[in-house]
């Protein structure tokens, strides 16, 4: 049986005009973006013949598109899932049904995947123009896809466990937003700091401690999204300007930095599995008042 | 049965509800009454699993509720006191929905929607959207929901607040016929007075504990120690007076313009005397009748005058 849940949502979501709205104007801004960049390619190769890296890096500007409404969107949709029930007045009627705190969760983070997933398939056939040109392996387009689905499943459990506690779904988004920066740009100032402070302890490249730095970065959704970028172009953006990797010695490290998506996805689905499952405790609302009297009782 | 053991929910210093204990039997219509903080909601919601008790526990058959929630959300349905619907969902979606969170299996989904919106009365909404909704008809629709698993108790918090003479009257209609399928119904409502006729039994709370249980009748008898009895008459009203007067159990008399009433504190006997008396010396009565116990001021009475 569908959960009930995302049935729901499904309905709903599509009867809205404002699903069609973000739709034709998400496909009418890649299509015009995808459309330029051909154009100024054919410009280009006419005077000094084709490059076939160019179809690469629109390739990656497409995916960047797709990073970026997830980190934009999921928020949104997924921030207001438990909070926007409390402020309807619905949350105590899906709370008295048969179903459990957990399939309540998890219905709405199927819910609030799906339209972003639906989203993402819509500007397929443009993706597709990448492909005609080739050029991209198999391995990398599942594990990207890979990295943009789980990443999504990682901000959906964190927004949904922020909307289990905020009053109100502007709070819940702000916040979620918050903690996407911090992991896209505090972990770069983080990760500034850690060199900035190993280096003048006279640390050089040879002897630096990378594992500090690759763990600082695991959490980072964008550097993941980088470190996709480089097995699929053979480019070092991760590995040579951020961790300063090439030609470590150790192998695990150089397997590690070079798998930095492969590590962000683990990091995804851990975190995931615990946002979810925290959720579902503080919505339980019997389990709630439990602990406050546990703790009322101690006291 | 339903049956509650000294049931205590504590925030902090404040006693919401202080041991309340109480039964209901199974097929009753039990009617909740008490002023605004008296417990009445925090009750209803530890009864739905919405809440859970510092301590005591409820009951339902052997069952102890508190420590099976799954089991108490298939055996129970609930109306809050304040709900939302969904918007851009039409009434049969909105039931279907409703249907598919108590795992109800596609194919029953469909006749059990029609026979609830029968028994609503909202057949002929069925594909409108549940938000253009008259609040009458949301309230009839969320009774329809909390009917969709066939609990066999129904916990209805003020189910009749905010609607207009016409829409209460329908709602006591869908509670009648309730009555009839033999759910246990839990009702609480300001209105309590108007749905006296259909509670087989009334409970008045206050400051979290029960001030009085039974029925309308016995709370009354209980509460006033006295009945008031109305005599109508075609003549010689003045003469029946003076005869009341002078009976030894009777308390008081006051004299209307086409009737009489009067207090009293006898036995039914006592009252079958005075009817007999008033015969015998000639007097053409035409009503004597005992005025029905009105809920509202034994409400007054019990809680101190708190408003309602």
């Amino acid at each position: 049986m569908i959960n009930p849940i995302l049935r729901r949502e499904a309905v709903t979501t599509m009867r809205t005009w404002k699903t069609y709205a973000v739709l034709v104007l998400f496909l009418t801004v890649t299509a015009l973006g995808a459309g330029f960049f051909v154009y100024m390619n054919l410009q280009v190769n006419y005077i000094y013949g084709f490059r076939l890296e160019d179809t690469l890096w629109l390739y990656v500007v497409m995916a960047a598109v797709q990073m970026g409404l997830v980190l934009l969107a999921v928020p949104a949709i997924a921030a207001g899932s438990i909070s926007g029930e409390r402020e309807r007045q619905t949350l105590d009627l899906l709370l008295v049904t048969k179903m459990s705190p957990f399939s309540i969760v998890l219905g709405k983070l199927m819910s609030s995947l799906v339209y972003v997933a639906f989203l993402i398939v819509a500007t397929l056939p443009i993706f597709g123009i990448t492909f005609y040109f080739g050029g991209i392996s198999l391995k990398y387009i599942f594990g990207l896809l890979g990295l943009v689905f789980l990443t999504a499943c990682m901000v959906g459990a964190v927004s949904i466990f922020f909307s289990c506690f905020m009053k109100k779904t502007i709070s819940a988004i702000v916040l979620m937003y918050l903690v996407i920066g911090l992991l896209c740009f505090g972990t770069l100032l983080i990760l500034g700091f850690y060199i900035m402070y190993y280096s003048m302890k006279g640390f050089d490249q040879q002897n630096f401690p990378v594992l500090g730095s690759i763990l600082i970065l695991i959490p980072n959704p964008g550097v993941a999204f980088f470190s996709v970028i480089d097995g699929q172009l053979g480019t070092d953006i991760v590995t040579d300007s951020v961790l300063r990797l090439l030609n470590h010695s150790n192998h695990v490290l150089q397997w590690m930095g070079t798998h930095i998506w492969v590590l962000h996805m683990v990091f995804d689905v851990v975190v995931t599995i615990i946002f979810v499952c925290l959720s579902a405790h503080f919505i339980n609302p019997v389990r709630k008042h439990r602990e406050k009297k546990k703790r009322g009782e101690k006291a | 049965m339903l049956e509650m053991k000294e049931l205590v929910k504590k925030y902090g210093n404040f006693t919401a509800v202080d041991g309340l204990s109480l039964q209901i039997p199974t097929g009753s219509v039990f009617g909740f009454v008490g002023p605004n903080g008296a417990g009445k909601t925090t009750t209803m919601r530890i009864m739905a699993g919405l809440l859970s008790a510092t301590s005591g526990s409820i009951l339902l058959g052997d069952v102890d509720m508190t420590k099976n929630p799954r089991l108490l959300r298939s055996k129970i349905g609930y109306m809050p006191d304040f709900f939302g619907v969904y918007d851009n969902l039409k009434v049969s979606e909105y039931m279907d929905f409703y249907a598919g969170t108590y795992e109800i299996p596609y194919k029953e989904r469909g006749a059990i929607i029609d026979n609830l919106l029968e028994i609503v009365d909202l057949t002929h909404k069925k594909d409108a959207y549940v938000d253009s909704l008259s609040r009458g008809m949301k309230q009839r629709l969320c009774l329809a929901r909390s009917l969709v698993h066939d609990p066999e108790l129904l916990i209805l918090d003020e189910p009749a607040s905010g609607l207009d003479p016409r829409a209460r009257v329908e709602m006591k209609e869908t509670l009648k016929l309730l009555q009839t399928m033999g759910k246990t119904v839990v009702i609480s409502s300001h209105i309590l007075p108007e749905l006296a006729e259909m509670c087989t039994e009334v409970g008045i709370i206050d400051h979290g504990k029960l001030a009085a249980q039974g029925t309308v009748q016995e709370i009354t008898m209980k509460l006033t120690q006295k009945r008031v009895i109305y005599v109508r008459a075609m003549s010689g009203l003045e003469q029946a007076a003076t005869l009341l007067r002078e009976h030894p159990v009777v308390e008081s008399v006051a004299e209307n313009t086409a009737d009489i009433a009067f207090s009293f504190t006898g036995t039914e006997k006592d009252l079958a005397d005075i009817l007999r008396d008033l015969i015998m010396a000639g007097i053409p009565v035409v009503a004597f009748k005992e005025r029905e116990g009105n809920l509202e001021e034994i409400f007054m009475q019990v809680t101190g005058g708190e408003g309602v």
